[in-house]
């Protein structure tokens, strides 16, 4: 959700090394990170503060993943990927490395995935395509779209 | 000159059913032939026979062989074709689907058109009995019943 | 259709006129046409009975349930979600959805990633379902289905000219229907008017996932996805490839451009734009250019415009069935409308283009491309002919009901005008026939009406009886000799107008009887350079035929037949024949001994006429005979071959007191042959009328080499020595009859060689010591499609003639038929054929030049030229296809995918059950 800006940032982790000096944080080990409705889960995370107190973290994991609320609508966008980015200030996730995003049961594959929750805008960038930075994978991006149900409200989470 | 008497017939099943087009006489011609020549006992349905000899479809047709001068026909050329099989008790081909085709020759002339209907009914008939005899004698050609 | 074996009751006798036991005149049809007597019986609904369509009657193809065949890809690695078949509400099994997670909260977060990895791969890997039934490839056109009347139809015979009398000349050349009535039990639904695909039911492609790949996906989650760079969209059994690509969720719409490519069910077709609505299945397609699978046919257009699941629409559209590369022929059109539900194409503004050569143009074509017997244009034929001009024959089939068909040809001739030959064809549970009516209304040349009609039924009546009209009948007696294009036609003499009614039954275990009512009449169109006396009417006549083998080991036959002749000129009046007979067959396996026993009584009651009384004169003598036989056999090598060779003398002796006969008309009895089948009877006379004086024996030596491997026949030699120990005095002074008699016949048939076989005969009188009668026959046959025949025939003081015909196939596309009918003693040609056939990939082309005898000095000759496209003109029948089956031994290879040997009749429809 777009109110996820200017939620606190919690994270937990099994251990955490902090280097105050360039206000850089390491944590290992079922890394937490939660603002907002945006959870990133992931076995190590490197955090930076900027001046103004926006963060920037990576994760990397045996896919790491995180999920959020779209905005105004009882749905969630999740994504994996072996590194992700992100920027709190852009409220911008990258995804890098057999990145996957899905929305309801809507799937998109790639090497890098890039999704603005602001503007709810993803892009998928395939490995040959010099946007991604050394993702080298057969360079394909997929996606499924599961058929919708046409009279069940296009919104609502099917359960 | 090495000649003996032809030997009883050995045919491979001791019962046999002849499905034969009903009403045909191509049926009784067989059965009587496998009655006089073979030990064989002709049964009334396939289920109790060893072996089931189908007479698929019996045709004769009838088609110009000359003409005269005037463009009138003084020969016809009958040709007789049974296509038959034989399977055994668990339906495999002992023979397979094939044909005998026969033929022969009756002169014409228009002015007798009504008389040689008996000469071609002759000529039918002999075709029929001289195919029955082939179809029995490849019977006896079968060596096992239960061919694999 | 697997044969039914199940043997019917032994009452019920399928009503099959039963091929009469004994002799005397049965009532078995023979005349011009073929024995009506006829045997075609078959134990399962299976009509035509030579083994070929045998084979061809397989069940209808089923028309493919809609295959999910998407066309591989290489690179594309799919897995078919585990949703394959999704449940009713589409809620994915295999996702773990958001909110399933989120209960897990406890569960460590790795778990809740696995779950999801696992997932993913799941989620990754669409499996491709290749499910294509047929090779997806453009070769392979749907084979045609031959044409027979399939039951219980008479047999069209391999040779239209057994036909009956009702051969028709539809067009100019003697077309057989080629099209495949069929009657369902139920009435098979016809293809052709059932809408939508038959088969499994079929997931809508609406609830199936949608697969994207690209270099590049952007887009709003649930809203739209644009692929960039190499996009592609699968869908179910569709799959669209373009540069850029773009899906909008809500509206299931798809827009692609550049380099589009869609693929579905076969088919690709390409374009530059396409805008598509996957759920509704239409959209259009710019600058298309196609390739159909199940019409086999290609080509380009301005727009393509699909509607709906089967449906294509073009916009001024090029169609042509030749491959890729082979522009021999193409269709253009302003719009045309392929609908793959009935295998149908309609095009509109058609203008034919052949070799770069404009043909023809029409307004509006229908066609089908399916086996399915589609009402439309068959191939046209034109040609010239001396008699008729210049001729363009239009045939149009239309198919009625899947037992019902009607072929209706507008024949234009250019110095007779224009005719209308129609044939209608009918099959029902009990009976099956043909009504057939030819209309001239104006002979430009003899500025008159002229029409000929043929009506043939056949019923069957249910428990043993059953019954058969044959109705013929022409305007005038030169109408097959100035209108009629073929030998069979062209020599007809006396026109069959036949009923027949007939009940069969069983006697016992072998016993038959047989009953049968006729009244036969001819409509005789004479040839004024040689009229002949117009046959006897019989009006009616009934027999009774029984058959009881093995009553205390002999066998009685019974022949009862009562019958009223009338004649215009000659004496007419009723005979009534009574001819039983007893014979008491010995048999053992290696010979029999027969002797045989019959009085036969003739009973006259005849009219006056001219000088001659009223008189009832009677004759009765007895007839017999020992039939005796042995059978020795022995085992050779020949050229390094085992047979087994078979000895089989045989004796017939015959005694048959005198009676004159001089005083008794002759209404049926003719002189026969002298062959191996008459000379081992008791009669040399065919018929009731003359029974000749005898007191002859019949010496007959038969050998057969038979491969002990099959059983079968491979070679038959045969001699015959008739020895009478007194002159006979029963002659026919019938005209034209010989009253010489051969008595020595010899006879070979069978392989001399592996491709050559002979069938010759020879008849020689001892006492004039000359030869009666020669007839041989060799043959060449390499291969199939390759055949020569050679024959010589010679009647002493009847004919004296030289017969040869050629089926040739020069190679994969090149054919050639011919056949010369030459009689040394009229020193002319009686019938000469010559026929080209070109078979390319898409297209036919058939030349015949042709040169007939239809009277004495009246000749025909005609050449002819066939165009047949493949896939839209469908063939009615080619004008080589009656000419072939004249040539013994011809193979047909059609040109419309039909195998090379046993293939069906190209273009042929069946009538079937």
């Amino acid at each position: 959700e777009k109110a996820d800006r200017d939620q606190p940032v919690h994270l937990e982790a099994d251990r955490a090394t902090v280097q105050d000096a360039n206000k850089l944080a390491t944590f290992t080990g079922n890394v937490v990170l939660t603002q907002g409705t945006l959870i990133i889960r992931a076995d190590k995370m490197t955090v930076k503060e900027d001046t103004n107190g926006f963060q920037h973290a990576t994760a990397f994991g045996n896919l790491a993943s995180f999920r959020q609320k779209r905005d105004g609508k009882d749905e969630y966008v999740e994504g994996w990927s072996e590194r992700m980015e992100y920027d709190s200030k852009a409220d911008k996730v990258e995804l890098f490395k057999k990145a996957k995003l899905r929305r309801g049961q809507d799937e998109v594959y790639g090497d890098y995935i890039s999704y603005d929750a602001i503007n709810e805008f993803f892009q998928v960038i395939g490995g040959n395509n010099q946007t991604a930075p050394q993702a080298r994978s057969e360079g394909r991006v997929r996606a499924v779209i599961q058929p919708k149900k046409k009279e069940q409200n296009p919104n609502a989470e099917s359960r | 000159c090495g000649f003996q008497l032809r030997g009883q017939a050995t045919l491979p099943f001791e019962t046999l059913f002849i499905s034969a087009p009903a009403g045909h006489p191509i049926g009784t011609d067989l059965k009587r032939l496998v009655k006089a020549g073979t030990k064989t006992r002709i049964v009334g349905e396939a289920k109790t026979a060893q072996a089931t000899l189908e007479i698929i479809s019996v045709t004769n047709d009838k088609e110009i062989m000359s003409v005269s001068g005037g463009g009138r026909v003084r020969e016809f050329e009958l040709r007789y074709r049974v296509s038959f099989r034989l399977i055994n008790a668990k339906g495999v081909e002992l023979i397979p689907t094939n044909e005998i085709a026969l033929r022969r020759i009756i002169p014409f002339t228009d002015a007798q058109v009504v008389a040689k209907e008996g000469e071609e009914a002759m000529l039918v008939r002999e075709m029929q009995g001289d195919s029955a005899a082939q179809i029995v004698r490849r019977m006896e050609a079968v060596k096992t019943a239960s061919a694999q | 259709e697997t044969p039914s074996t199940e043997s019917k009751n032994k009452q019920e006798r399928v009503a099959r006129p039963a091929q009469k036991e004994t002799n005397g005149n049965k009532p078995v049809l023979i005349d011009t046409e073929p024995i009506r007597g006829r045997h075609e019986y078959e134990t399962e609904a299976k009509g035509d009975a030579d083994l070929r369509s045998s084979s061809v009657i397989s069940a209808e193809e089923r028309p493919d349930n809609l295959p999910e065949s998407i066309r591989p890809k290489p690179q594309q690695n799919y897995t078919s979600p585990a949703v394959k078949n999704a449940p009713a509400k589409n809620e994915p099994t295999v996702g773990v959805s958001a909110v399933d997670a989120e209960h897990k909260e406890n569960q460590p977060v790795t778990a809740g990633v696995e779950s999801v990895a696992e997932h993913a791969l799941h989620e990754g890997e669409p499996a491709l379902r290749t499910t294509t039934k047929r090779p997806s490839g453009i070769a392979a056109t749907p084979p045609q289905e031959g044409s027979r009347l399939a039951m219980p139809g008479p047999e069209m015979g391999k040779n239209r000219f057994a036909r009956t009398e009702t051969d028709q000349i539809r067009g100019h050349f003697e077309q057989e229907s080629d099209f495949k009535l069929r009657l369902g039990g139920q009435v098979e639904p016809d293809t052709g008017t059932r809408v939508g695909v038959a088969g499994a039911p079929v997931e809508s492609a609406k609830n199936k996932p949608i697969f994207v790949a690209a270099d590049r996906l952007q887009g709003h989650p649930g809203r739209d996805i644009e692929a960039i760079g190499k996009a592609e969209l699968t869908n179910g059994d569709q799959f669209i490839s373009a540069d850029r690509m773009k899906y909008y969720e809500t509206t299931e719409d798809a827009e692609a451009e550049g380099a589009v490519r869609v693929e579905q069910r076969g088919d690709i077709l390409e374009g530059s734009r396409l805008k598509f609505n996957l759920a509704s299945k239409t959209g259009e397609l710019s600058q298309p250019s196609y390739q159909l699978k199940d019409a086999s046919s290609r080509g380009s257009a301005d727009l393509l415009r699909f509607e709906g699941e089967n449906k294509y629409r073009l916009q001024h559209a090029t169609y042509t069935t030749c491959p890729a590369g082979d522009e021999s022929w193409f269709i253009q059109v302003t719009n045309i409308v392929l609908d793959n539900s009935t295998k149908t194409g309609t095009a509109r503004g058609v203008k034919l283009t052949f070799k770069d050569v404009p043909l023809f143009y029409t307004p509006w074509m229908s066609f089908s491309y399916g086996k399915e017997r589609k009402s439309g244009l068959l191939a046209p034929t034109y040609g010239t002919n001396v008699k008729t001009g210049l001729e363009l024959t239009l045939p149009f089939y239309w198919n009625i009901a899947p037992n019902y068909d009607a072929t209706i040809s507008a024949r234009m001739m250019s110095k007779r005008g224009v005719a209308l030959n129609n044939e209608f064809r009918y099959l029902t549970k009990y009976s099956s026939g043909t009504a057939l009516l030819d209309v001239l209304p104006y002979d430009l040349d003899t500025k008159h009406n002229r029409w000929r009609t043929s009506f043939w039924h056949d019923q069957n009546l249910t428990n043993g009886w059953w019954s058969r009209l044959d109705y013929n009948r022409v305007s005038d007696d030169n109408y097959f000799r100035d209108l009629g294009n073929n030998l069979n036609l062209t020599s007809r003499t006396n026109l069959l107008q036949q009923g027949v009614v007939g009940y069969n039954r069983n006697l016992g275990e072998e016993g038959t009887l047989s009953l049968t009512a006729m009244a036969q009449q001819f409509q005789t169109i004479q040839d004024p350079l040689a009229t002949i006396v117009a046959p006897y009417k019989r009006l009616p006549q009934a027999t009774l035929i029984i058959n009881k083998p093995n009553v205390f080991g002999a066998d009685f036959n019974f022949l009862g037949s009562g019958t009223n002749f009338s004649h215009p000129t000659l004496v007419s009046g009723q005979r009534l024949v009574l001819f039983p007979s007893v014979s008491y067959p010995m048999q053992s396996a290696f010979g029999y001994i027969t002797p045989k026993i019959g009085i036969h009584h003739t009973r006259y009651y005849l009219d006056a006429l001219g000088t001659s009384p009223e008189s009832n004169p009677t004759r009765t003598l007895p007839l017999f005979s020992v039939d005796t036989g042995v059978m020795l056999d022995r085992n050779i090598a020949l050229r390094g071959e085992q047979f087994t060779q078979t000895l089989e003398p045989r004796l017939f002796y015959v005694y048959v007191p005198f009676r004159d006969q001089s005083s008794l008309p002759n209404f049926d009895s003719a002189k026969t042959d002298f062959s191996f089948a008459q000379m081992l009877t008791e009669n040399r006379f065919s018929g009731s009328d003359r029974i000749n004086d005898a007191n002859q024996v019949t010496f007959a030596l038969t050998s057969r080499l038979i491969e002990p491997g099959s059983g079968k026949e491979r070679l038959r030699l045969a001699v015959g020595q008739q020895v009478s120990f007194t002159d006979r005095r029963i002659s026919l002074d019938a005209p034209n009859t010989i009253s010489r008699r051969p008595d020595f016949i010899a006879a070979v048939s069978g392989f001399i060689t592996p491709t050559i076989s002979t069938d010759s005969s020879m008849q020689f009188d001892q006492r004039m010591f000359r030869t009666e009668v020669v007839r041989s026959g060799l043959s060449y046959r390499p291969e199939p499609g390759k055949v020569i025949n050679v024959g010589y025939r010679f009647t002493r003081d009847v004919l004296h003639q030289v017969d040869a015909s050629s089926q040739w196939r020069w190679a994969e596309k090149w054919q050639t038929v011919a056949r010369i009918n030459y009689s040394l003693q009229d020193h002319r040609i009686l019938e000469g054929l010559a026929g080209l056939e070109y078979n390319s990939c898409c297209w036919s082309l058939r030349f015949v030049v042709q040169h007939l005898t239809t009277a004495t000095q009246r000749t025909t000759t005609a050449a002819f030229l066939q165009l047949e496209l493949n896939g839209l003109m469908q063939i009615g029948s080619n004008p080589l296809q009656v000419l072939q089956r004249s040539i013994p031994g011809y193979t047909q290879i059609g040109s419309q995918g039909s195998s090379p040997v046993e293939g069906p009749q190209s273009g042929e429809h069946r009538l079937s059950q």
